[in-house]
């Protein structure tokens, strides 16, 4: 009702303005129903959903417009659990074909209508892929497009085909794995036909036709998601308001301790029952509003004008990728009606080494300089818990996927520990010191390490360091980024050549700018570093196919992303045999050894991550849960979150 | 006269056209490209950041890109934005420039308005504890600390005192069934402010036969009331009148902050130029015709003073950009400033090179204005 | 003096009066900027900065342990888990958000600003000198190429092509001085400089070296370049502080490949979110941002000091 009235005073605006001014501002004040005022620190860029999901897919994007479009399946927060959504059920079993194509079908609910009233059918479906699998010239549309759309569009997919109104077969030339159907194809936006088929025509008809179509600004498109678009103001605000015909509307999902789910949509007349249904206890049931008749998203520039404005009550929360640093923590958490809190983080930031050059190639080098990384004392003594240490390729917040026996380094060593372990290990490799290291009165104030010359004389500190084959060893770059970009991993690039040179490694910090680091290491020309520091945010935490992509040596060219250069055929084989798992429960032993392999071989260290502090005013916005991994950002927009003023 | 403009005119094009190739091969000189921009997501096929390299014009020979480059601007297009892809970035400049136009010029005259009598005063007053004092409080507020400066605004009116709101330019609840975009608001808003200030000029030409200083000073000033009056009655009757209000609510402090730090550079400017007039034959000649102080400080030496901040006020234009960065930032003033300050942070090369191509442009047409002004200011210039 | 007979003056070697005339200027010089009443203040403030400045390695070679005092790598492990300090016995101005002295980062920090600033300036008046003078004296295709390169430079707003440069190359502290003397050298004050050479060049006693076939070059370093010196001084204390307060920007947006600075300190205080909290916290960004507005504070007040010395009219009547 609240959205027709406000559809209704737009149209006025156009016929008599000046008397819908006065009714608009009083509305301002009383008439609007639940708003919930977020802040966010970048603006839109587009609200075209081909851009978003191409070539404009950044996160502010997401957290403004993600909850417009409907997918036939969803990764359902706050357990990431593979759910039917605009589906019926879960997709049949492939079935091969006489071609040698395999194909499998998905049902569609039945009576679930756009919000311009047209009933939602396979044709919609159909049309989506239909575009991302249209060969132009240079390739298939989706591809071109760029973005995200490319996982939604496999090579192996060939066909989408209608089977019946509410029916949908997806043929592939072999048996797809689940990166490339559970989690790929499956997880595509679904925009409707009636809207799009003309701007998509028009856009064929043209000379460039991808450019054409992310050029077309939609107005009153219709969706399925349970926000909509209303109006975008370029750098002041966006507004989503409720979709009051939204499916799921009223639609409980319900969690069981036993990792069963059960759906319920009244509306619908749909029930759905997955992985056991109900087993064992109720562990959490949302039921779906939205519940927010408009979301206001605000534009700041900078967070401590967003933290004041949150003090002040003007915003109820703020949404940022990287959460709140600590000075920021400790003045909301004084602050009457904020709450705070505090999820793992989904990402890692870590070390690479360049294993194309000495003597980052030489595994016993990788070891002493894991060794010599304190992760503990930075984590616990420099930055005082605001960091969690990190040791495995898959980060231990996510327990179903994270191998918590990996090869830890210099465990629990003390300094002095640490320095002889690391000697010990690069002279067993065969790396000698002019003068060589020792540590002298270790464990106390005066702790030192100093150089022994071979003839037993002592020196100041460790010089000369020597290569196995007797060349010294040349100045090495660790570049990092500086305290300007991330104060964290600049702290750790200094310590790092602190703790190398107090041995004699001429590991020199180069803390620089994020984007020259990024061009040293993906040069044109190959990979131009020895050693770097960034981080990495990781996608669908049910599904950890960066393995594949950081480390297998398929993706060892120039521009790709196994950045050290890493080749290890038994890894090459694991990391194969996980992208065509069938099942989950397939993938995962195989995910574990991954992690052992990687951790072995040090082609990252994994060093840390800080977990995502969010604050919300407890006066104005009412979460359905707050635990999630990545914290409530990463699951933004939500349709169970209520507004309280 | 005319020799001089067109002199002048094929002197801004010869500087123009050097100052677009340095811009250009500063950037070609710039490492990596857009697609860097997705590497956040690796399940990104090469072909597709090849494709998109294609479609950004980024694989063409350098030469190529130059001279479509410069064409393209003497053409009036600046490109496509690769952030804003597929909009043109010059529809993201007309988007900005009004924001940042309109602060920086009322900010600007509010400096002069202080800076202006304050400088002439303080020259008056030489050597006296009050001139001590004055300068150096604007030397204080010329030199201090910007981002600090503004965070403390924000702290003290928006978040201590509640006057204001702590950033954007609008209030979002307010604007939700606009019946006019911002936009549009604000060139209107620029449109009222700049007849408003002809409105004054025209006021002071209007009565100055008028003989008797007071009931002069009265008409001007009974003039000016009347200005603003039938401007507010306009926005009144037009219907936009709270959302005006709405956007000069949220520039009270951003122009504060902008006012505050450059009022001390005009009215330093200000004093040293009275100071210099002062020693001239002219005025020693007015003074000894027996004319009051006053009449010879404001009507004799202020107007020729006023020369070197007419040449302030053209060479700060070219800090519109790099002032606003800081200012923007700090009041979320989405504005050429940030915009400029984004593009370089996302490696949105043809955003970034179009603000400074367009900071350019404006900055030449001002050299020029300038020139001309020296000449209505001081009958002594003759072009 | 006035008692001398010529003959007394004819006997002293030239270098002798030079340098009494040069003792006697500098002690006129000397009472005018004293009288300016704000020259004075600045220098004194100058000195403050100076005295931190050598302060520092002395102190950290006696009673701070560079373990806990170092500026970059200090950290102090007695107060784990309280940092960011409040001021102590043990540090004077409290720790920041990773443990480190406030007060020592302070102090080595006037170094950089001292180093950064100075170098700038010497670098911008030295080329906008020589340039300056050049093209007044010689005039024709010179000063075409030289005013209109001027006039190019002054298109390009410094802080945003700064951001733009760092892209291309980092910007160390000795980078960003050189950069920045050289821009501001070709760009503004070359046409300031210029244009009072030009006044220098028309004076009888330039027509009078030539005339006694002194050379362009020796006209130019003798006669033009000592008297737009004054000039230079001025221009060189403007730009200290156009040095330090663009460092301090960049600075703050993260923009310099810098371990510590004034900029460098607040920088870290916005970034760990204590910036915004005025009751609180203050010593993470109270003291950086009083030492940047002061010290450019003192350099522009030396500077105007100095105005009242160099521009004759502007003295007292």
């Amino acid at each position: 009702m609240r959205n027709r009235n406000l559809m209704k005073g737009r149209k006025e605006a156009s016929m008599r303005r000046s008397v819908v001014v006065a009714a608009v501002v009083l509305m301002g004040v009383v008439g609007l129903g639940q708003v919930l005022d977020v802040g966010i620190f970048e603006d839109l860029t587009t609200t075209n959903i081909w851009a978003r999901i191409g070539p404009d897919a950044t996160v502010w994007n997401t957290y403004v417009s993600g909850g417009q479009h409907g997918g036939l399946y969803v990764s359902a927060a706050p357990y990431w659990t593979f759910v039917p959504s605009l589906a019926a059920d879960f997709p049949s079993d492939f079935v091969e074909n006489a071609d040698g194509t395999w194909t499998a079908t998905v049902e569609l609910r039945a009576g679930i209508k756009w919000t311009d009233g047209t009933p939602f059918t396979a044709d919609d479906v159909v049309f989506t892929y239909n575009v991302l699998l249209t060969e132009i010239g240079g390739g298939r549309f989706g591809i071109l497009l760029g973005g995200n759309w490319p996982s939604y569009v496999p090579d192996a997919l060939v066909a989408v085909e209608k089977v019946n109104d509410l029916t949908v077969a997806f043929v592939y030339s072999m048996e797809p794995g689940l990166g490339e159907w559970t989690f790929g194809a499956l997880f595509s936006p679904i925009v409707q036909k009636a809207y799009w088929e003309p701007h998509f025509q028009a856009a064929l008809g043209t000379d460039d036709p991808t450019r054409n179509l992310l050029r077309v600004t939609p107005t009153g498109e219709p969706i399925l998601g349970g926000y909509q678009f209303v109006q975008w103001q370029p750098g002041a605000f966006a507004q989503m308001n409720k979709n009051p015909t939204y499916y799921g509307t009223g639609e409980t999902l319900t969690f069981y301790e036993g990792g069963g789910f059960t759906i319920a949509n009244p509306k619908l007349g749909f029930d759905l029952e997955g992985y056991g249904g109900v087993t064992g206890k109720l562990d959490l049931s949302l039921t779906e509003g939205p519940y927010v008749d408009s979301i206001l998203y605000s534009v700041f520039l900078n967070q401590d004008a967003a933290v004041l404005a949150l003090q002040g009550g003007q915003i109820a929360t703020f949404l940022n990728p990287l959460g709140l640093a600590s000075g920021f923590q400790q003045r909301l958490a004084a602050t009457p009606n904020v709450q705070i809190v505090s999820n793992p983080p989904w990402g890692f930031r870590y070390m690479a080494f360049n294993m194309r050059r000495a003597p980052m190639d030489n595994a016993a080098f990788r070891h002493a300089v894991a060794t010599l990384i304190d992760r503990e004392f930075l984590a616990e003594g420099v930055f005082q818990g605001i960091i969690v240490s990190m040791y495995s390729a898959v980060p231990d917040s996510n327990p179903f996927w994270h191998n918590p026996n990996v090869t830890i380094y210099g465990e629990g060593m003390t300094r002095a520990q640490r320095v002889e372990e690391a000697v010990r290990i690069l002279k067993e490799a065969g790396f000698s010191w002019d003068a060589e290291p020792k540590v002298v009165f270790p464990g106390t104030g005066n702790q030192a390490v100093i150089g022994v010359l071979p003839d037993g004389r002592e020196v100041a500190a460790p010089r000369g360091f020597k290569l196995p084959d007797g060349t010294y060893c040349p100045e090495l770059e660790l570049l990092a980024p500086s305290a300007g970009y991330d104060p964290l991993r600049a702290t750790f690039g200094l310590y790092i050549e602190q703790w190398a040179r107090e041995i004699g490694l001429p590991i020199r910090a180069n803390l620089t700018g994020f984007n020259v680091i990024v061009d040293k290491v993906w040069a044109l020309d190959g990979f131009n570093y020895d050693m770097y520091i960034l981080g990495w945010s990781l996608g669908n935490p049910a599904f950890p196919d960066y393995l594949y992509y950081f480390w297998h040596s398929d993706m060892d060219f120039i521009d790709g992303w196994n950045t050290p250069g890493y080749h290890n055929d038994e890894f090459d084989q694991l990391a194969s045999e996980f992208l065509a798992a069938q099942s989950v429960d397939e993938a995962r032993p195989l995910v574990f050894r991954m992690q052992e392999i990687l951790a072995d071989d040090v082609p990252y260290i994994i060093l840390f991550d800080s977990p995502i502090v969010e604050a919300f005013r407890t006066d104005m916005i009412q979460l359905p849960y707050t635990e999630v991994l990545g914290g409530v950002q990463f699951v933004w927009p939500l349709t169970t979150v209520r507004a309280l003023k | 006269m005319l020799r001089f403009v067109g002199g002048r005119l094929v002197q801004i094009a010869i500087t123009f056209f050097l100052f677009l190739t340095v811009v250009f091969f500063l950037f070609q000189a710039m490492p990596g490209d857009y697609t860097k921009q997705f590497i956040m997501n690796p399940r990104i096929p090469p072909a597709a950041r090849e494709a998109l390299k294609v479609r950004l014009g980024l694989t063409d020979s350098v030469w190529g890109q130059y001279v479509n480059y410069v064409r393209n601007v003497f053409t009036g297009n600046l490109g496509l934005s690769f952030e804003h892809y597929p909009r043109e970035v010059w529809d993201v400049i007309k988007e900005r420039l009004p924001r940042t136009a309109i602060l920086f010029l009322v900010a600007s005259v509010m400096a002069f308005v202080w800076g202006f009598p304050l400088g002439r005063y303080i020259a008056w007053k030489r050597g006296q504890t009050l001139d001590y004092t004055i300068t150096v409080a604007g030397v204080l507020f010329y030199t201090i600390f910007t981002p600090l400066l503004a965070l403390m605004l924000l702290f003290v009116f928006a978040n201590q005192l509640g006057w204001f709101r702590t950033g954007g330019f609008l209030t979002p609840r307010l604007w939700l069934t606009p019946p006019s975009s911002p936009q549009s608001i604000f060139i209107w808003l620029a449109a009222t402010l700049a007849g408003l200030g002809t409105w004054a000029v025209l006021a002071r030409f209007a009565t100055r036969r008028i003989g008797h200083p007071r009931p002069r000073r009265l008409a001007q000033r009974g003039l000016v009331v009347v200005g603003v009056g039938l401007a507010g009655l306009g926005w009144w009757a037009s219907g936009l009148g709270p959302f005006a209000w709405d956007i000069v609510w949220h520039m009270f402090l951003p122009v504060l902050a902008v006012t505050l730090i450059a009022f001390g550079g005009d009215m330093l400017l200000m004093r040293d130029s009275m100071l210099e007039v002062i020693r001239e034959d002219y005025i020693t000649t007015a003074k000894a015709k027996g004319l009051p102080d006053k009449v010879v400080r404001d009507r004799h030496a202020a107007r020729t003073a006023l020369l070197p901040l007419v040449t302030s006020f053209t060479l700060s234009i070219g800090f519109v950009v790099s002032g606003g960065i800081v200012t923007e930032t700090m009041f979320s003033w989405k504005g050429m400033g940030l915009t400029y300050l984004n593009a370089l942070l996302i490696q949105d090369y043809p955003m970034a090179m179009g603000c400074l191509i367009f900071t350019g442009i404006l900055v030449l047409v001002a050299h020029l204005v300038a020139d001309l002004l020296y000449a209505v200011l001081d009958p002594r210039i003759v072009y | 003096m006035t008692d001398r007979t010529p003959a007394q003056y004819a006997i002293t070697p030239l270098w002798k009066m030079r340098l009494r005339l040069l003792a006697r200027t500098s002690r006129q010089n000397w009472s005018l900027f004293w009288e300016s009443r704000i020259g004075p203040v600045g220098l004194l403030i100058i000195g403050l900065f100076l005295l931190a400045m050598v302060a520092h390695p002395i102190l950290i070679s006696t009673v701070w342990e560079p373990r806990v005092y170092d500026p970059v790598m200090g950290f102090d492990r007695a107060l784990i888990g309280r940092h960011p300090a409040p001021p102590s016995w043990s540090h004077p101005l409290g720790t920041d958000p990773i443990g480190r002295d406030v007060l020592s980062q302070l102090m080595w920090s006037a170094r950089s600003a001292f180093a950064l600033g100075v170098t700038a300036a010497v670098i911008s008046v030295v080329i906008g000198t020589l340039i300056g003078a050049v093209c007044a004296y010689f005039g024709g295709v010179v000063d075409v190429v030289f005013m209109r390169l001027a006039d190019l430079v002054m298109l390009f707003p410094f802080i945003a092509l700064l951001m733009v440069l760092r892209s291309v190359l980092p910007l160390t502290l000795i980078r960003l001085a050189l950069i920045l003397g050289a821009l501001s050298g070709l760009g503004g004050i070359t046409i300031v400089l210029k244009s009072q050479a030009l006044t220098v060049k028309v004076k009888p006693y330039i027509e009078a070296a030539r005339v006694a076939g002194g050379g362009s070059w020796h006209i130019i370093r003798r006669h033009i370049i000592p008297n737009i010196m004054p000039l230079t001084f001025l221009y060189m204390m403007f730009n200290v502080t156009a040095a330090i307060f663009t460092e301090a920007v960049l600075s703050f947006f993260g923009f310099l490949d810098i371990r510590m600075s004034w900029g460098v300190m607040i920088n870290t205080a916005q970034q760990a979110g204590y910036l915004g909290a005025f009751g609180h916290y203050w010593w993470l960004w109270a003291p950086a941002g009083a030492a940047i507005t002061l010290l450019c504070f003192a350099f522009y007040l030396v500077g105007r000091g100095l105005d009242a010395v160099v521009n004759p009219r502007l003295r007292r009547r």
